[in-house]
């Protein structure tokens, strides 16, 4: 009798070999992709819907859109480019039906309950940071959060896939399907648009 | 010729400081430029609170829910692909009887008519008889068309011949492969 092999240690494999495990019909492999990209996939799509419950709709949607199509992932192009992809096609299409891409400074009306404010605001680990330090960080992090809000669809997917995700602009222009030097404009008129309003709101 | 010295940070420039690299022109004109100065801390700081910005969770159970909807590719092994089912092999077992059917009836046919020249020519002169008339007045109403001679003139020389057998049977292979793929199926795109 053949002994079972052992399950692979699924943190240790790259995005390709999870996802050649998934094609193959292992559960813990779409188990392991849903791990490693609900996080991004779900952050993405909050800070351009601005509403938990409509993001976590859209989140489903793309991985269940991503993985019933496992098999026709194309080994050549990032994985992470591909899901980003889809989901920021989702967020996209829900912004156009739903016209949630202009909202105030005050934010939507989903975004500014206690919880969404608690959920967008920075989470401070260093306990070098003394008790002020981290009142700023958090009304600069909610400051930032209704900036980014403010910022034309196609600005605020560039720029948090920029300096939120961190992804590389070859990768972003991938994703959005743009030339590089739309993506690379797009970036500087968001980080531009970005620091006016910042800098009104301290000064307001 | 002296750098341009006064000229402001391009955004290439500016990107390449935010990511940890400046030319030297970059350094010394950020020496003298305080517009460009106060744009490059902005933007860092900006940078800095935008990187820091937390990663959100779904609500707990949201793998599940995603699990609940997803159907998981069925395992294919190469061995699968390549294994014959019974309805295969019973398929082939057909086919393979039928074409050594065909192939020894062509055989001993040809044999007996080598053997008996004069019976198996008052055999089949009555069947072909019909089919040769035929044949006759499909060349006759053929030969009065006018892309006759032409078709005629490109298969006048054995060379002719050959390309156009050639040609022939290139476009028989393309209609195979043409075919071929129409009937395999087509793969889902999720968006590619």
């Amino acid at each position: 009798m053949n002994p079972t092999p052992p399950p692979p240690d699924w943190p240790a494999l790259s995005d390709q070999e999870v996802v050649r495990q998934a094609a193959a019909g292992r559960e813990a492999a779409y188990r392991e992709i849903i791990r490693r990209y609900q996080r991004p996939v779900y952050s993405l799509i909050f800070r351009m819907v601005r509403n938990r419950e409509l993001a976590e709709d859209l989140a489903q949607d793309t991985f269940i859109k991503m993985l019933n199509a496992i098999n026709s992932y194309r080994p050549e192009y990032k994985f992470s480019s591909w899901i980003f992809k889809i989901a920021n096609n989702a967020a996209i299409d829900q912004l156009r039906r739903r016209e949630l891409d202009t909202l105030s400074l005050d934010g939507s009306p989903h975004a500014i309950d206690a919880e969404t404010i608690e959920a967008t605001t920075l989470q401070i680990g260093s306990d070098q940071e003394s008790q002020l330090d981290e009142v700023a960080s958090k009304e600069l992090g909610t400051q930032i959060e209704h900036a980014i809000a403010q910022l034309r669809p196609e600005y605020r997917n560039c720029i948090l896939l920029r300096h939120v995700e961190g992804r590389p602009y070859e990768e972003i222009a991938e994703i959005l399907d743009l030339p590089l030097g739309t993506v690379k404009t797009y970036i500087h008129r968001a980080r531009n648009e970005l620091r006016m309003l910042l800098s009104d709101t301290r000064e307001g | 010729m002296n750098a341009p010295i006064l000229q402001h940070l391009t955004a290439d420039e500016l990107d390449a400081l935010l990511d940890g690299a400046g030319s030297a022109r970059v350094t010394s004109h950020l020496e003298t430029c305080a517009t460009c100065l106060a744009m490059v801390e902005g933007d860092r700081r900006l940078v800095g609170a935008l990187s820091a910005l937390p990663a959100l969770d779904p609500t707990p159970g949201f793998a599940d829910r995603v699990m609940a909807r997803v159907t998981i590719a069925p395992v294919v092994s190469p061995a699968a692909v390549v294994a014959a089912t019974p309805r295969s092999i019973a398929a082939r077992r057909r086919a393979f009887g039928g074409s050594l059917f065909a192939g020894t009836s062509l055989v001993a046919a040809f044999a007996w008519a080598i053997a008996n020249p004069a019976a198996a020519l008052n055999t089949v002169t009555p069947a072909f008889q019909g089919l040769w008339a035929s044949l006759q007045q499909l060349m006759t109403s053929g030969s009065a068309q006018s892309w006759s001679a032409q078709l005629v003139g490109a298969f006048g020389s054995p060379s002719k011949m050959l390309f156009a057998l050639v040609a022939v049977s290139g476009l028989y292979v393309v209609a195979l492969t043409g075919f071929h793929r129409l009937l395999t199926d087509p793969v889902p795109d999720a968006n590619w």
